[in-house]
């Protein structure tokens, strides 16, 4: 196959199955979104039919290469060799091919000297099909535009071209219009792409009808209908073999009228609609008078349409804001979805490796036998530019990073790797990231284990900075164990720590833990006594709502925080259970336990919290609600404030016993005071303790059950010296 | 060959024939023919103005942003083409069946009779 017409066909593939979405997406969304959109969104199935590019990651990229591939073995070329270096330098040329994607044409003749002349056959009768239709289709509309021409009268009578030009001043067309009759047309129409010309079965028409009529087709050269018509059969023209294609014109050519009949009801408001209605049912019934003669298929199909769009007429109605925007999100969808469809992937083979090109690479099988199953010595294979060891076994695996296979190596996955219970280290360390590329080409990794309870960095890859980790499948693993003890562990499955590393395409499966559903309240119960953490979180995980209400009604009788933290992690952002226990906590002023759940709320549920800290003036839940919608800076301000006001509302109450502040200094009754104490009754945690070595006289403030100052008296010996011996503690 | 021409276009060609200047600009035919009690849309002269251009009446000209328009076809030649016209139709080319029409239907006044007769002497010396 050349590659034109392989780039041609995927492209004419991608744009089957947008046309098939689109197609779907109308069935169900016919009534409910503008006509414009259903017109204009084939704009973008047009684009991806015609223009060669897709995004770098596409969708049908691979199953194009695999189909591209099976054709290869089934039609054995002539480059093809048994050899399998062959194969290698076979392949070379076209990548070299595929970098180049604009010179395609050039690049044919250089790559393919030994061409099949069957594909080249076939790529000239395609070019010579798609040129015959396209000079068919001009010749036949030239055609046309002669034989209206020919019989066509311009209308003389200056109101009715006055008419016109007040409509087409309404309409913000500033290109003066040409309007004629000609009997032998079956219905109004439009030609002209640059001089346009309204051209009338008739001229004896009402007035109203003329002005709708008028409208339609000025709207049609108003949105230049007749471009984008012309853009669809050049389309059509291109992918002569594909049905799909003609549905589109098909569907197209409908859209364009039901879209210009809402246009025209947007200009004209929607108390016109029935009488818009009725000027297209009689330019119709004209309709079926002149075409009685062409058969019965044309007219009821006619009828059919009419029907459709009196239909939609009758509905117009502007569309909501809602619809508006799912609209834009549609819209968004179709046009990621059109890129990433792909075409075959040119672009895509040489930016990033897939597994499936890259079997093609590999030396051959039997290379592959010859190495001994746990050889520590790497194979290299040297592919695009790069360098790559070959790994096959779980020695060379664990070898990644030490000797000549440095961190900053290449590296590619060659066969399933079973691994043994040895624990397992992970792939660079803070001292030493890894730095290079690791693929694990669609193979698997299995069985991989860390049970290390004082492992701080837990995962395949521990450190990685610029690297590159991609296709890998992790099979079997099981970490949990791993860190138990470490508080502040890192931990993933692929890679723990990485800085700017490109990690993607990577599958992950742990290991079925022996944590059955049935038994798990009786398990959790162990895991809660043995205070192992990520068991019980699983477990957690696993119970219902109801149980997992008991289990953090326990925890937090019990006070173990860490539980709380670990038990809330599992639960969703805004559940029943955080909120019932946001409401708990506030109320007891469990700020602990209350900042664990405010990490599992949303930003709508935590600002409703904060108004609430704010009302009640709980400084201590604003500063953690603050904090958890990142508005720190906001709380900082308000504490200031609330501090200021708090310390002036302090002297204020304190000089009402005569009590005076001057800077740190306090004074009572004119004297200087040695040990200042004012214990807030309510829970004895809020204190004011001063301490002057200078001053002379030690006061404690008193205070009823309402935390209201009642009077001043001076500390006792006794008191002083507990107070002061608790300080020495 | 002179091609024919629609009521509103020979309105338009007489303004423009009525004009003194060699050029005629576009808003002078449009206040002609608000003079004349048919007043148009800017777009309609526009396109009335492009037919006569397209046969052969008139040729415009681009200055700056305006048209200049001046005649391919004089008043006099267009009067005897269709004079010409009106008297193979009605009286199979006879100027005569013409000229006795109208001296017998009474549509002649009597200075127009008496210039006929000087201008059929001088003719004939």
């Amino acid at each position: 196959m050349n590659t034109v017409l392989k780039i041609f066909l995927s492209m004419s593939i991608s744009g089957s199955l947008l046309i098939l979405v689109l197609l779907l997406a109308k069935r169900f969304l016919k009534e409910k979104i503008s006509r414009q959109w259903q017109y204009y969104i084939w704009l973008i199935v047009i684009l991806r039919l015609l223009l060669p590019f897709g995004s770098e990651r596409t969708l049908l990229g691979k199953t194009y290469q695999a189909v591209d591939q099976a054709i290869t073995q089934s039609v054995p070329s002539p480059k093809q060799q048994p050899a399998p270096n062959a194969t290698r330098s076979g392949f070379a040329p076209a990548i070299k091919d595929n970098e180049n994607p604009n010179s395609l044409e050039e690049n044919l003749t250089i790559a393919y000297p030994l061409q099949d002349s069957k594909m080249l056959v076939i790529n000239h009768i395609w070019l010579a099909i798609a040129l015959g239709m396209l000079i068919r289709k001009i010749t036949i509309y030239q055609g046309f535009i002669q034989y209206i021409k020919a019989g066509w009268n311009p209308i003389s009578d200056t109101e009715i071209l006055d008419q016109l030009s007040i409509v087409a001043k309404q309409a913000g067309i500033k290109k003066p219009i040409e309007l004629c009759v000609n009997p032998l047309v079956s219905s109004p129409l439009l030609i002209g792409f640059f001089r346009p010309c309204i051209v009338l079965p008739s001229a004896d028409i009402s007035k109203k009808n003329f002005c709708y009529i008028v409208l339609h087709e000025l709207m049609h050269y108003k949105r230049r209908d007749m471009f984008y018509k012309w853009l669809v059969q050049v389309v059509v023209c291109l992918h002569w073999f594909n049905p799909f294609v003609h549905l589109m014109n098909r569907e197209i050519t409908k859209a364009c009228e039901f879209s210009c009949d809402e246009a025209v009801l947007s200009k004209m408001g929607r108390e016109n609609a029935q009488d818009y209605g009725k000027t297209l049912l009689d330019a119709m019934a004209a309709v079926g008078r002149y075409k009685e003669s062409l058969g019965a298929v044309t007219l009821s199909e006619n009828k059919q349409l009419l029907k459709e769009r009196l239909g939609a007429i009758m509905n117009f109605k502007k569309k909501s804001k809602t619809i508006q925007l799912l609209t834009g999100v549609l819209t968004l969808c179709i046009i990621v979805g059109a890129s990433f469809v792909g075409v075959y992937p040119v672009a895509a083979a040489v930016e990033v490796p897939s597994s499936t090109n890259m079997e093609q690479l590999l030396p051959s099988q039997s290379d592959n036998e010859l190495m001994a199953d746990d050889s520590p010595v790497m194979e290299t294979l040297d592919f695009r530019g790069k360098t790559y060891y070959l790994v096959h076994n779980e020695t060379q695996l664990r070898a990644i990073g030490t000797g000549q296979y440095g961190m900053d190596q290449n590296y590619m996955q060659q066969a399933d790797i079973w691994l043994s219970a040895d624990e397992w280290v992970p792939i660079g360390t803070w001292d030493n990231p890894f730095t290079g590329t690791y693929t694990g080409n669609g193979f698997e990794i299995i069985g991989l284990t860390m049970t290390d309870p004082n492992a701080e960095i837990i995962g395949l890859f521990g450190v990685a900075q610029n690297a590159h980790i991609y296709n890998i499948t992790l099979q079997d693993y099981d970490i949990v164990d791993a860190g138990q003890n470490v508080a502040n562990k890192s931990v993933g499955a692929i890679l723990a720590i990485g800085r700017w590393v490109r990690c993607y395409d990577n599958f992950v499966y742990p290991k079925e833990t022996n944590v059955n559903h049935e038994d798990a309240s009786s398990q959790i119960e162990q895991y809660y006594k043995d205070n192992s953490l990520p068991l019980f979180q699983m477990a957690f995980g696993s119970l219902d709502e109801k149980e997992q209400g008991k289990w953090l009604d326990r925890i937090y009788t019990d006070n173990r925080i860490a539980f709380w933290g670990t038990a809330i992690g599992v639960l969703d952002e805004d559940c029943a259970l955080i909120q019932r226990y946001a409401e708990k906590t506030y109320a007891n002023d469990s700020i602990a336990y209350f900042s664990a759940l405010a990490m599992y709320m949303s930003d709508e549920t935590l600002e409703v919290w904060l108004d609430r800290a704010l009302e009640d003036k709980n400084t201590w839940f604003q500063s953690v609600l603050f904090n958890a919608l990142d508005r720190d800076d906001e709380f900082d301000k308000l504490e200031e404030k609330q501090e200021k006001e708090w310390a002036e509302a302090r002297m204020a109450e304190y000089g009402a016993v005569g009590v005076t502040i001057d800077g740190k200094n306090y004074y009572y009754q004119g004297q200087l005071v040695n040990i200042f104490l004012d214990i807030v009754q309510r829970d004895q945690s809020f204190y004011t303790l001063d301490m002057n070595p200078k001053g002379t006289i030690n006061i404690k403030i008193i205070r009823d059950t309402d935390n209201k100052i009642t009077g001043v008296i001076d500390m006792t010996e006794e008191e002083v010296t507990k107070l002061l011996g608790d300080m020495g503690d | 060959m002179i091609q024919q021409i629609s009521d509103a276009e020979l309105e338009i060609m007489k303004i423009i024939w009525g004009n003194p200047e060699a050029v005629t600009l576009f808003s002078y035919i449009m206040d002609g023919l608000a003079a004349r009690g048919k007043p148009c849309q800017k777009n309609t002269l526009i396109v009335l103005l492009s037919r006569l251009i397209n046969k052969g009446f008139l040729r415009a000209k681009k200055i700056g942003r305006h048209n200049e328009y001046t005649t391919l076809v004089s008043e006099a030649q267009y009067q005897t083409v269709q004079t010409r016209n009106f008297l193979d139709k009605i009286y199979e080319g006879s100027a005569k069946g013409l000229v006795s029409t109208l001296i017998m239907g009474d549509l002649l006044a009597d200075e127009e009779y008496e210039e006929l007769k000087r201008l059929l002497e001088k003719g004939k010396g």
